[in-house]
């Protein structure tokens, strides 16, 4: 089925504040700490259908890429590891919100918590190829992330709920 | 297409190449962009959030070697960073040699869907009005805030953000209620772009 314009037009917006708010927060030395670009992609999880958000799991990080040179893409591969973490957030957000129907700050606390944990395995198998220090580094990756993982789980559900009260998605 | 060649061509050196080739080319790209006006922020950029990413590294090394589960490599984690820091300028060589219908006509002949490619054009467009409303957000509550308590800076903050994502929320539905008035599709006449830039391009 073909997505509607209405979506389409929804998921450019998010896109377009997952693209601008990691040069804000990275402007500010903030950026790895505070996932800037997960935060209006989770939203879109929730709000959108995934065969309209799931495309953007993969775009935004390209499209950054192309745009300002990160994330990088080879040394280290972040922007391969973030377009499966984006993508498996925003689909475990729509399953557990959607189909699942549990409540909003609910389903984002599971999400996000599984979404961690898939990051660490993530981590721990690129720095396995790379050869890097596995254990601290998976570590370390998933604590410097502990302000944006509290913002997952408190901000987005009341980006959503404040979207939905004006009645835009 | 010659373009593209080049551009991959200089990511495999950077991949690939002996760290003497990648560190003078690396310095001297680092000088060509610093130069540039457009590129002097990207370039300081990348700079900082590299020496940041061998810095982390070298930590990581660190307290796994303390632990005795690893012993670091600090020439490796070097390498890895210069290698990740030269294909970064290679990126940004290439965001300052295509233009954007160029990039969609390119994705296109990958058999793109057109959805995608006109969510990517909504979003670049978008993009420039939230980078200048984040960055004059930014220096609003930093004018504001002077003087105040911490609570009533977080306060300030919050109210910030919230009218960011209002204004998100209001600019999706005009743009919305814009692109239903005028009948348009998703499907985005690219090829006509292109050919009116190549027009431009050839005086």
């Amino acid at each position: 089925m073909k997505p509607e314009l209405r979506d389409v037009s929804l998921a450019s917006v998010f896109g377009a504040a997952a693209l601008a708010l990691p040069v804000l927060f990275h402007a500010l030395g903030l950026g790895a700490a505070f996932l800037p670009m997960f935060l209006p992609l989770s939203a879109a999880g929730f709000l959108l259908p995934f065969r309209v958000a799931g495309p953007l799991a993969v775009a935004v990080p390209a499209a950054s890429f192309i745009l300002t040179g990160m994330p990088p893409m080879a040394v280290p591969p972040t922007g391969p590891i973030m377009m499966l973490e984006l993508g498996f957030l925003m689909a475990a957000n729509r399953v557990l919100h959607h189909r699942l129907k549990l409540n909003i700050f609910l389903a984002a606390a599971l999400a996000t918590l599984a979404e961690r944990l898939f990051y660490l395995g993530l981590l721990y198998l690129a720095a396995t190829v790379l050869r890097l220090p596995r254990i601290a580094f998976s570590l370390a990756g998933l604590v410097k992330s502990l302000p944006g993982t509290i913002l997952l789980l408190t901000a987005v559900p009341a980006i959503v709920t404040v979207v939905r009260k004006h009645r835009i998605s | 297409m010659i373009k593209t060649a080049f551009l991959l061509l200089l990511q495999a050196a950077a991949l690939a190449a002996e760290p003497l080739v990648i560190g003078p080319a690396a310095a001297a790209g680092t000088v060509y962009f610093l130069a540039g006006r457009k590129s002097r922020t990207r370039v300081r950029l990348g700079a900082w959030l590299f020496l940041a990413f061998f810095a982390f590294l070298c930590l990581t090394g660190l307290a796994e070697g303390a632990f005795g589960i690893s012993i670091p490599d600090y020439g490796r984690y070097a390498l890895l960073a210069l290698r990740g820091y030269a294909s970064f300028l290679v990126a940004l060589a290439g965001t300052m040699m295509f233009s954007l219908s160029e990039v969609l006509c390119f994705l296109k002949k990958l058999r793109v869907p057109g959805y995608v490619l006109t969510m990517i054009y909504l979003m670049i467009q978008d993009l420039a009005v939230f980078n200048r409303l984040a960055g004059d957000t930014h220096r609003t509550v930093r004018s504001r805030a002077a003087g105040l308590g911490r609570l009533a800076r977080i306060r300030l903050t919050i109210n910030a953000a919230k009218n960011f994502v209002i204004f998100a929320a209001l600019k999706f539905r005009y743009r919305h209620e814009h692109i239903l008035a005028r009948g348009l599709t998703l499907d985005l006449p690219l090829d006509d772009w292109r050919a009116r830039e190549r027009l431009r391009q050839s005086g």
